[in-house]
Protein backbone atom coordinates (compact mmCIF):
# COMPACT_ATOMS: atom_id res chain seq x y z
CA UNK A 1 0.00 0.00 0.00
CA UNK A 2 1.40 3.29 -1.00
CA UNK A 3 1.80 6.21 1.26
CA UNK A 4 -0.99 8.71 0.96
CA UNK A 5 -0.13 12.35 1.00
CA UNK A 6 -2.12 15.38 0.23
CA UNK A 7 -1.97 16.68 -3.28
CA UNK A 8 0.42 19.51 -3.80
CA UNK A 9 -2.23 22.07 -4.80
CA UNK A 10 -3.62 21.96 -1.29
CA UNK A 11 -0.59 23.74 -0.01
CA UNK A 12 -1.51 26.78 -2.01
CA UNK A 13 -5.11 26.54 -0.77
CA UNK A 14 -3.87 26.37 2.76
CA UNK A 15 -1.69 29.41 2.33
CA UNK A 16 -4.56 31.32 0.78
CA UNK A 17 -6.93 30.19 3.42
CA UNK A 18 -4.51 31.09 6.15
CA UNK A 19 -4.33 34.55 4.66
CA UNK A 20 -8.07 35.00 4.98
CA UNK A 21 -8.16 35.90 8.65
CA UNK A 22 -5.53 38.56 8.21
CA UNK A 23 -7.97 40.61 6.21
CA UNK A 24 -10.87 39.89 8.51
CA UNK A 25 -12.30 41.84 11.34
CA UNK A 26 -9.88 42.21 14.17
CA UNK A 27 -10.71 43.97 17.40
CA UNK A 28 -9.51 44.19 20.93
CA UNK A 29 -11.05 40.93 21.99
CA UNK A 30 -9.12 39.03 19.37
CA UNK A 31 -5.94 40.72 20.46
CA UNK A 32 -6.78 40.02 24.06
CA UNK A 33 -6.44 36.33 23.39
CA UNK A 34 -3.13 35.67 24.99
CA UNK A 35 -0.18 34.16 23.22
CA UNK A 36 -0.25 31.31 25.70
CA UNK A 37 -3.75 30.46 24.56
CA UNK A 38 -2.62 30.54 20.96
CA UNK A 39 0.09 28.01 21.67
CA UNK A 40 -2.25 25.51 23.26
CA UNK A 41 -3.97 22.80 21.28
CA UNK A 42 -7.68 22.72 20.73
CA UNK A 43 -8.45 20.25 23.50
CA UNK A 44 -6.58 22.31 26.06
CA UNK A 45 -8.32 25.43 24.88
CA UNK A 46 -11.69 23.81 25.17
CA UNK A 47 -10.89 22.59 28.65
CA UNK A 48 -9.89 26.10 29.63
CA UNK A 49 -13.11 27.38 28.11
CA UNK A 50 -15.14 24.97 30.17
CA UNK A 51 -13.24 26.15 33.19
CA UNK A 52 -14.47 29.68 32.56
CA UNK A 53 -11.77 31.13 30.31
CA UNK A 54 -13.55 33.06 27.57
CA UNK A 55 -10.27 33.93 25.89
CA UNK A 56 -9.78 30.26 25.14
CA UNK A 57 -13.06 30.27 23.28
CA UNK A 58 -12.01 33.35 21.34
CA UNK A 59 -8.83 31.60 20.33
CA UNK A 60 -10.76 28.56 19.18
CA UNK A 61 -13.09 30.81 17.24
CA UNK A 62 -10.21 32.64 15.64
CA UNK A 63 -8.58 29.40 14.62
CA UNK A 64 -11.51 27.56 13.17
CA UNK A 65 -14.29 29.93 12.25
CA UNK A 66 -12.94 30.85 8.78
CA UNK A 67 -12.61 27.23 7.80
CA UNK A 68 -15.89 26.27 9.39
CA UNK A 69 -17.65 29.00 7.46
CA UNK A 70 -15.97 27.89 4.26
CA UNK A 71 -17.17 24.39 4.89
CA UNK A 72 -20.78 25.40 5.48
CA UNK A 73 -20.65 27.86 2.60
CA UNK A 74 -19.43 25.30 0.12
CA UNK A 75 -21.77 22.63 1.37
CA UNK A 76 -24.83 24.86 1.40
CA UNK A 77 -23.88 27.31 -1.33
CA UNK A 78 -25.75 30.07 0.45
CA UNK A 79 -23.82 32.60 2.48
CA UNK A 80 -26.53 33.81 4.89
CA UNK A 81 -27.60 30.27 5.58
CA UNK A 82 -23.99 29.19 5.99
CA UNK A 83 -23.36 31.97 8.47
CA UNK A 84 -26.41 30.94 10.44
CA UNK A 85 -25.29 27.34 10.54
CA UNK A 86 -21.77 28.33 11.53
CA UNK A 87 -23.01 30.50 14.34
CA UNK A 88 -25.35 27.81 15.56
CA UNK A 89 -22.46 25.35 15.59
CA UNK A 90 -20.48 27.67 17.83
CA UNK A 91 -23.49 28.15 20.04
CA UNK A 92 -23.72 24.40 20.42
CA UNK A 93 -20.14 24.41 21.56
CA UNK A 94 -20.91 27.13 24.07
CA UNK A 95 -23.72 25.05 25.49
CA UNK A 96 -21.18 22.31 26.09
CA UNK A 97 -19.80 24.53 28.82
CA UNK A 98 -22.70 23.62 31.04
CA UNK A 99 -22.02 19.92 30.70
CA UNK A 100 -18.45 20.28 31.87
CA UNK A 101 -17.32 17.44 29.65
CA UNK A 102 -13.99 17.93 27.90
CA UNK A 103 -13.66 17.35 24.17
CA UNK A 104 -10.62 15.66 22.76
CA UNK A 105 -11.36 16.98 19.30
CA UNK A 106 -13.29 20.25 19.49
CA UNK A 107 -12.98 20.88 15.76
CA UNK A 108 -14.33 17.44 15.07
CA UNK A 109 -17.26 18.22 17.33
CA UNK A 110 -17.81 21.51 15.55
CA UNK A 111 -17.61 19.92 12.16
CA UNK A 112 -20.06 17.20 13.04
CA UNK A 113 -22.51 19.73 14.41
CA UNK A 114 -22.11 21.89 11.32
CA UNK A 115 -22.45 18.86 9.09
CA UNK A 116 -25.71 17.81 10.72
CA UNK A 117 -27.04 21.34 10.55
CA UNK A 118 -26.09 21.55 6.89
CA UNK A 119 -27.90 18.32 6.19
CA UNK A 120 -30.96 19.64 8.00
CA UNK A 121 -30.77 22.86 6.04
CA UNK A 122 -30.46 21.01 2.76
CA UNK A 123 -33.41 18.83 3.61
CA UNK A 124 -35.48 21.85 4.55
CA UNK A 125 -34.47 23.60 1.35
CA UNK A 126 -35.37 20.55 -0.65
CA UNK A 127 -38.80 20.56 0.88
CA UNK A 128 -39.59 24.23 0.83
CA UNK A 129 -37.85 25.77 -2.16
CA UNK A 130 -38.93 25.43 -5.73
CA UNK A 131 -36.53 23.59 -8.00
CA UNK A 132 -36.21 26.59 -10.28
CA UNK A 133 -34.94 28.70 -7.44
CA UNK A 134 -32.65 26.04 -6.07
CA UNK A 135 -29.91 26.21 -8.64
CA UNK A 136 -29.57 29.96 -8.51
CA UNK A 137 -29.79 30.15 -4.74
CA UNK A 138 -27.24 27.42 -4.21
CA UNK A 139 -24.77 28.68 -6.71
CA UNK A 140 -21.47 28.82 -4.91
CA UNK A 141 -19.65 31.38 -7.00
CA UNK A 142 -19.26 34.76 -5.39
CA UNK A 143 -16.25 35.69 -7.47
CA UNK A 144 -16.45 39.12 -9.05
CA UNK A 145 -14.20 37.90 -11.87
CA UNK A 146 -15.99 35.71 -14.33
CA UNK A 147 -14.74 32.16 -14.38
CA UNK A 148 -14.01 30.36 -17.58
CA UNK A 149 -16.53 27.93 -18.92
CA UNK A 150 -14.48 24.95 -17.79
CA UNK A 151 -13.90 26.43 -14.35
CA UNK A 152 -17.59 27.06 -13.93
CA UNK A 153 -18.23 23.51 -15.02
CA UNK A 154 -15.74 22.25 -12.46
CA UNK A 155 -17.37 24.14 -9.59
CA UNK A 156 -20.84 23.15 -10.65
CA UNK A 157 -19.71 19.55 -10.88
CA UNK A 158 -18.31 19.82 -7.39
CA UNK A 159 -21.73 20.94 -6.24
CA UNK A 160 -23.33 17.93 -7.83
CA UNK A 161 -21.07 15.33 -6.30
CA UNK A 162 -22.51 12.99 -3.68
CA UNK A 163 -22.52 14.63 -0.28
CA UNK A 164 -19.79 12.52 1.30
CA UNK A 165 -17.40 13.04 -1.61
CA UNK A 166 -18.14 16.74 -1.81
CA UNK A 167 -17.70 17.15 1.92
CA UNK A 168 -14.26 15.59 1.89
CA UNK A 169 -13.19 17.63 -1.11
CA UNK A 170 -14.46 20.86 0.44
CA UNK A 171 -12.61 20.12 3.65
CA UNK A 172 -9.47 19.37 1.70
CA UNK A 173 -9.63 21.94 -1.10
CA UNK A 174 -11.21 24.87 0.67
CA UNK A 175 -10.59 24.34 4.36
CA UNK A 176 -7.10 22.98 3.90
CA UNK A 177 -7.40 20.01 6.22
CA UNK A 178 -5.23 17.01 5.62
CA UNK A 179 -6.94 13.69 5.09
CA UNK A 180 -5.79 12.43 8.46
CA UNK A 181 -7.41 15.43 10.11
CA UNK A 182 -10.58 14.96 8.12
CA UNK A 183 -10.66 11.32 9.09
CA UNK A 184 -10.34 12.24 12.74
CA UNK A 185 -13.04 14.85 12.49
CA UNK A 186 -15.45 12.61 10.65
CA UNK A 187 -14.66 9.54 12.70
CA UNK A 188 -13.48 7.58 9.65
CA UNK A 189 -10.26 5.94 8.70
CA UNK A 190 -7.84 7.95 6.57
CA UNK A 191 -8.12 5.30 3.89
CA UNK A 192 -11.88 5.71 3.71
CA UNK A 193 -11.54 9.48 3.50
CA UNK A 194 -8.89 9.12 0.85
CA UNK A 195 -11.10 6.80 -1.15
CA UNK A 196 -13.97 9.25 -1.02
CA UNK A 197 -11.79 12.10 -2.13
CA UNK A 198 -10.25 10.02 -4.86
CA UNK A 199 -13.62 9.05 -6.24
CA UNK A 200 -14.80 12.64 -6.10
CA UNK A 201 -11.73 13.95 -7.85
CA UNK A 202 -11.95 11.24 -10.46
CA UNK A 203 -15.54 12.18 -11.11
CA UNK A 204 -14.64 15.85 -11.47
CA UNK A 205 -11.73 15.09 -13.75
CA UNK A 206 -13.92 12.87 -15.87
CA UNK A 207 -16.51 15.62 -16.34
CA UNK A 208 -13.95 18.27 -17.18
CA UNK A 209 -12.00 15.86 -19.37
CA UNK A 210 -15.13 15.02 -21.34
CA UNK A 211 -15.76 18.73 -21.78
CA UNK A 212 -12.20 19.17 -22.99
CA UNK A 213 -12.67 16.33 -25.45
CA UNK A 214 -15.86 17.90 -26.78
CA UNK A 215 -14.07 21.21 -27.18
CA UNK A 216 -11.28 19.52 -29.11
CA UNK A 217 -13.82 17.90 -31.37
CA UNK A 218 -15.47 21.26 -32.06
CA UNK A 219 -12.11 22.73 -32.95
CA UNK A 220 -11.39 19.86 -35.27
CA UNK A 221 -14.77 20.28 -36.96
CA UNK A 222 -14.02 23.92 -37.67
CA UNK B 1 -15.42 6.48 -19.80
CA UNK B 2 -11.95 6.91 -18.44
CA UNK B 3 -10.40 3.74 -17.18
CA UNK B 4 -10.12 3.37 -13.44
CA UNK B 5 -6.51 2.31 -13.59
CA UNK B 6 -5.64 5.53 -15.39
CA UNK B 7 -7.37 7.54 -12.67
CA UNK B 8 -5.55 5.59 -9.99
CA UNK B 9 -2.26 6.18 -11.68
CA UNK B 10 -3.00 9.88 -11.85
CA UNK B 11 -3.97 9.90 -8.19
CA UNK B 12 -0.69 8.31 -7.28
CA UNK B 13 1.19 10.90 -9.26
CA UNK B 14 -0.73 13.82 -7.78
CA UNK B 15 -0.34 12.54 -4.27
CA UNK B 16 3.42 12.20 -4.70
CA UNK B 17 3.36 8.50 -4.05
CA UNK B 18 5.36 7.69 -7.14
CA UNK B 19 9.05 7.12 -7.13
CA UNK B 20 11.17 9.35 -9.42
CA UNK B 21 11.41 6.59 -11.99
CA UNK B 22 7.67 6.06 -11.94
CA UNK B 23 7.10 9.79 -12.29
CA UNK B 24 9.37 9.98 -15.34
CA UNK B 25 7.63 7.09 -17.02
CA UNK B 26 4.23 8.60 -16.15
CA UNK B 27 5.12 11.93 -17.76
CA UNK B 28 6.53 10.16 -20.79
CA UNK B 29 3.23 8.33 -21.13
CA UNK B 30 1.28 11.58 -20.80
CA UNK B 31 3.11 13.00 -23.81
CA UNK B 32 1.71 10.33 -26.05
CA UNK B 33 -1.54 9.43 -24.28
CA UNK B 34 -4.13 12.05 -25.19
CA UNK B 35 -6.61 10.80 -22.61
CA UNK B 36 -4.07 11.06 -19.82
CA UNK B 37 -3.12 14.52 -21.02
CA UNK B 38 -6.77 15.59 -20.83
CA UNK B 39 -6.97 14.27 -17.32
CA UNK B 40 -3.97 16.30 -16.29
CA UNK B 41 -5.48 19.37 -17.93
CA UNK B 42 -8.77 18.71 -16.15
CA UNK B 43 -6.95 18.54 -12.85
CA UNK B 44 -5.32 21.88 -13.56
CA UNK B 45 -8.69 23.43 -14.40
CA UNK B 46 -10.26 22.09 -11.21
CA UNK B 47 -7.52 23.30 -8.91
CA UNK B 48 -7.47 26.68 -10.62
CA UNK B 49 -11.23 27.05 -10.29
CA UNK B 50 -11.13 26.17 -6.61
CA UNK B 51 -8.29 28.60 -6.01
CA UNK B 52 -10.11 31.45 -7.72
CA UNK B 53 -13.34 30.61 -5.94
CA UNK B 54 -11.56 30.52 -2.62
CA UNK B 55 -9.84 33.81 -3.25
CA UNK B 56 -13.13 35.41 -4.19
CA UNK B 57 -14.93 34.14 -1.14
CA UNK B 58 -15.57 36.86 1.41
CA UNK B 59 -13.49 36.24 4.49
CA UNK B 60 -15.07 35.04 7.66
CA UNK B 61 -14.91 36.92 10.90
CA UNK B 62 -12.33 35.82 13.40
CA UNK B 63 -14.12 37.40 16.33
CA UNK B 64 -17.57 36.32 17.46
CA UNK B 65 -20.54 38.45 16.61
CA UNK B 66 -22.94 39.98 19.06
CA UNK B 67 -25.18 36.94 19.20
CA UNK B 68 -22.33 34.62 19.99
CA UNK B 69 -20.93 37.00 22.56
CA UNK B 70 -24.31 37.08 24.25
CA UNK B 71 -24.44 33.30 24.27
CA UNK B 72 -20.95 33.22 25.71
CA UNK B 73 -21.90 35.68 28.41
CA UNK B 74 -25.05 33.73 29.12
CA UNK B 75 -23.12 30.52 29.49
CA UNK B 76 -20.86 32.16 32.06
CA UNK B 77 -23.72 33.67 34.02
CA UNK B 78 -25.59 30.40 33.69
CA UNK B 79 -22.70 28.60 35.29
CA UNK B 80 -22.62 31.21 38.03
CA UNK B 81 -26.33 30.95 38.60
CA UNK B 82 -25.99 27.19 38.74
CA UNK B 83 -23.39 27.57 41.43
CA UNK B 84 -25.66 30.02 43.23
CA UNK B 85 -28.58 27.67 43.05
CA UNK B 86 -26.39 24.92 44.51
CA UNK B 87 -25.54 27.14 47.44
CA UNK B 88 -29.21 27.97 47.84
CA UNK B 89 -30.03 24.29 47.83
CA UNK B 90 -27.45 23.59 50.49
CA UNK B 91 -28.77 26.37 52.71
CA UNK B 92 -32.31 25.15 52.23
CA UNK B 93 -31.30 21.60 53.13
CA UNK B 94 -29.63 22.83 56.31
CA UNK B 95 -32.74 24.82 57.17
CA UNK B 96 -34.97 21.81 56.67
CA UNK B 97 -32.69 19.67 58.83
CA UNK B 98 -32.77 22.23 61.62
CA UNK B 99 -36.53 22.48 61.36
CA UNK B 100 -36.95 18.73 61.58
CA UNK B 101 -34.65 18.56 64.55
CA UNK B 102 -36.70 21.24 66.24
CA UNK B 103 -39.91 19.39 65.59
CA UNK B 104 -38.53 16.15 66.98
CA UNK B 105 -37.10 17.86 70.04
CA UNK B 106 -40.29 19.75 70.63
CA UNK B 107 -42.40 16.64 70.37
CA UNK B 108 -40.18 14.85 72.86
CA UNK B 109 -40.57 17.75 75.26
CA UNK B 110 -44.29 18.12 74.88
CA UNK B 111 -45.16 14.43 74.77
CA UNK B 112 -45.04 13.86 78.57
CA UNK B 113 -47.41 16.73 79.11
CA UNK B 114 -49.79 15.38 76.55
CA UNK B 115 -49.75 11.92 78.07
CA UNK B 116 -51.36 13.23 81.26
CA UNK B 117 -54.31 14.41 79.30
CA UNK B 118 -54.86 11.34 77.24
CA UNK B 119 -57.76 10.09 79.36
CA UNK B 120 -60.05 12.83 78.22
CA UNK B 121 -60.15 11.87 74.61
CA UNK B 122 -60.64 8.27 75.64
CA UNK B 123 -63.59 9.23 77.73
CA UNK B 124 -65.01 11.28 75.02
CA UNK B 125 -65.22 8.23 72.89
CA UNK B 126 -67.80 6.83 75.28
CA UNK B 127 -70.68 8.71 73.95
CA UNK B 128 -74.21 8.61 75.34
CA UNK B 129 -75.73 5.51 73.90
CA UNK B 130 -78.91 7.15 72.84
CA UNK B 131 -77.14 9.74 70.81
CA UNK B 132 -73.99 8.42 69.20
CA UNK B 133 -73.67 4.69 69.52
CA UNK B 134 -75.59 2.84 66.83
CA UNK B 135 -76.03 -0.20 69.06
CA UNK B 136 -77.77 1.96 71.63
CA UNK B 137 -80.00 3.57 69.12
CA UNK B 138 -83.59 2.68 69.40
CA UNK B 139 -84.94 0.40 66.81
CA UNK B 140 -87.04 2.15 64.26
CA UNK B 141 -90.64 1.71 64.69
CA UNK B 142 -90.45 1.17 68.41
CA UNK B 143 -90.53 4.66 69.74
CA UNK B 144 -91.71 3.52 73.05
CA UNK B 145 -88.53 1.56 73.62
CA UNK B 146 -86.39 4.46 72.65
CA UNK B 147 -88.09 6.73 75.06
CA UNK B 148 -87.80 4.05 77.69
CA UNK B 149 -84.12 3.96 77.20
CA UNK B 150 -83.74 7.64 77.61
CA UNK B 151 -86.21 7.92 80.41
CA UNK B 152 -87.43 4.63 81.76
CA UNK B 153 -89.76 6.08 84.28
CA UNK B 154 -91.92 7.71 81.68
CA UNK B 155 -91.88 4.89 79.24
CA UNK B 156 -95.48 3.93 79.62
CA UNK B 157 -96.73 7.47 79.39
CA UNK B 158 -94.63 8.13 76.35
CA UNK B 159 -95.83 4.97 74.79
CA UNK B 160 -99.36 5.98 75.42
CA UNK B 161 -98.80 9.44 74.11
CA UNK B 162 -97.20 8.33 70.92
CA UNK B 163 -98.99 5.17 70.27
CA UNK B 164 -101.80 6.68 68.29
CA UNK B 165 -99.81 8.23 65.50
CA UNK B 166 -96.40 6.64 65.67
CA UNK B 167 -97.50 3.11 66.14
CA UNK B 168 -99.69 3.24 63.12
CA UNK B 169 -96.75 4.50 61.18
CA UNK B 170 -94.72 1.62 62.49
CA UNK B 171 -97.28 -0.81 61.38
CA UNK B 172 -97.34 0.67 57.97
CA UNK B 173 -93.59 0.50 57.84
CA UNK B 174 -93.66 -3.10 58.84
CA UNK B 175 -96.02 -3.77 55.96
CA UNK B 176 -93.63 -2.47 53.39
CA UNK B 177 -92.24 -5.20 51.21
CA UNK B 178 -88.72 -3.93 51.54
CA UNK B 179 -88.82 -4.11 55.26
CA UNK B 180 -90.08 -7.63 55.19
CA UNK B 181 -86.93 -8.80 53.59
CA UNK B 182 -85.05 -8.29 56.81
CA UNK B 183 -84.61 -10.97 59.36
CA UNK B 184 -84.90 -9.03 62.55
CA UNK B 185 -88.30 -8.51 64.00
CA UNK B 186 -89.24 -6.70 67.05
CA UNK B 187 -91.37 -8.04 69.76
CA UNK B 188 -94.48 -6.59 68.18
CA UNK B 189 -94.02 -8.75 65.21
CA UNK B 190 -93.18 -5.75 63.07
CA UNK B 191 -89.97 -5.93 61.24
CA UNK B 192 -87.29 -3.62 62.65
CA UNK B 193 -84.77 -2.26 60.27
CA UNK B 194 -81.33 -2.93 61.59
CA UNK B 195 -79.46 0.30 61.81
CA UNK B 196 -76.06 0.29 60.37
CA UNK B 197 -73.14 2.57 60.73
CA UNK B 198 -73.93 4.24 57.48
CA UNK B 199 -77.65 4.61 57.89
CA UNK B 200 -78.66 6.70 60.84
CA UNK B 201 -81.41 5.27 62.88
CA UNK B 202 -84.72 7.02 62.77
CA UNK B 203 -86.16 7.65 66.16
CA UNK B 204 -89.90 8.05 66.03
CA UNK B 205 -89.95 10.23 62.93
CA UNK B 206 -89.96 8.83 59.49
CA UNK B 207 -87.89 11.13 57.39
CA UNK B 208 -89.48 10.04 54.21
CA UNK B 209 -92.12 12.24 52.69
CA UNK B 210 -95.63 11.27 53.45
CA UNK B 211 -96.54 10.54 49.88
CA UNK B 212 -93.86 7.88 49.69
CA UNK B 213 -95.36 5.94 52.43
CA UNK B 214 -97.73 3.17 51.46
CA UNK B 215 -101.33 3.81 52.10
CA UNK B 216 -102.76 2.13 55.03
CA UNK B 217 -106.22 1.48 56.24
CA UNK B 218 -107.27 3.50 59.22
CA UNK B 219 -109.54 0.72 60.18
CA UNK B 220 -106.69 -1.41 61.43
CA UNK B 221 -106.97 -0.14 64.90
CA UNK B 222 -106.71 -3.57 66.48
CA UNK B 223 -103.05 -3.55 65.72
CA UNK B 224 -102.59 -0.56 67.91
CA UNK B 225 -104.55 -2.32 70.46
CA UNK B 226 -102.22 -5.23 70.27
CA UNK B 227 -99.27 -2.98 70.85
CA UNK B 228 -100.81 -1.64 73.98
CA UNK B 229 -101.71 -5.04 75.00
CA UNK B 230 -98.21 -6.28 74.76
CA UNK B 231 -96.95 -3.50 76.87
Amino acid sequence: MHTKRDPDPNASFMSQNAAVPSTSVCDEDAQAASSSAASRDDAALFEAFIGGDDRAFLELYKRHNPRLLLYTLKILGDRPRAEDVTQESWERMITMRGSGQPLRNPMGFLLRVARNLCIDAMRARRHHVALDDLHEASHPKVSPEPLSELESLALESLEQLPFEQREVLVLNYYCGYRFEEIATMLGRTPEAVWARASRGRARLRQIVSDALANEEKRRENR
Amino acid sequence: MIADDLQQTLERYLSGAMSPDESRSFLARADVDQELRRLLEAERVITGAVARDLAATAPAAIVPGEGLRAALELSRTGAASAAGSWMTLKVAAIGVAIGLAGLVGGSLFVAPMIEGDTAKPAQRTIAPPSVETPAAMPQPGVETDASAMTNPSDSRQDAAATSTGAATRDIARAARPADRSGSATDRNGARAATPSASTPARVGIDARPAESLPEYDNQKVPVEFEVKKNK
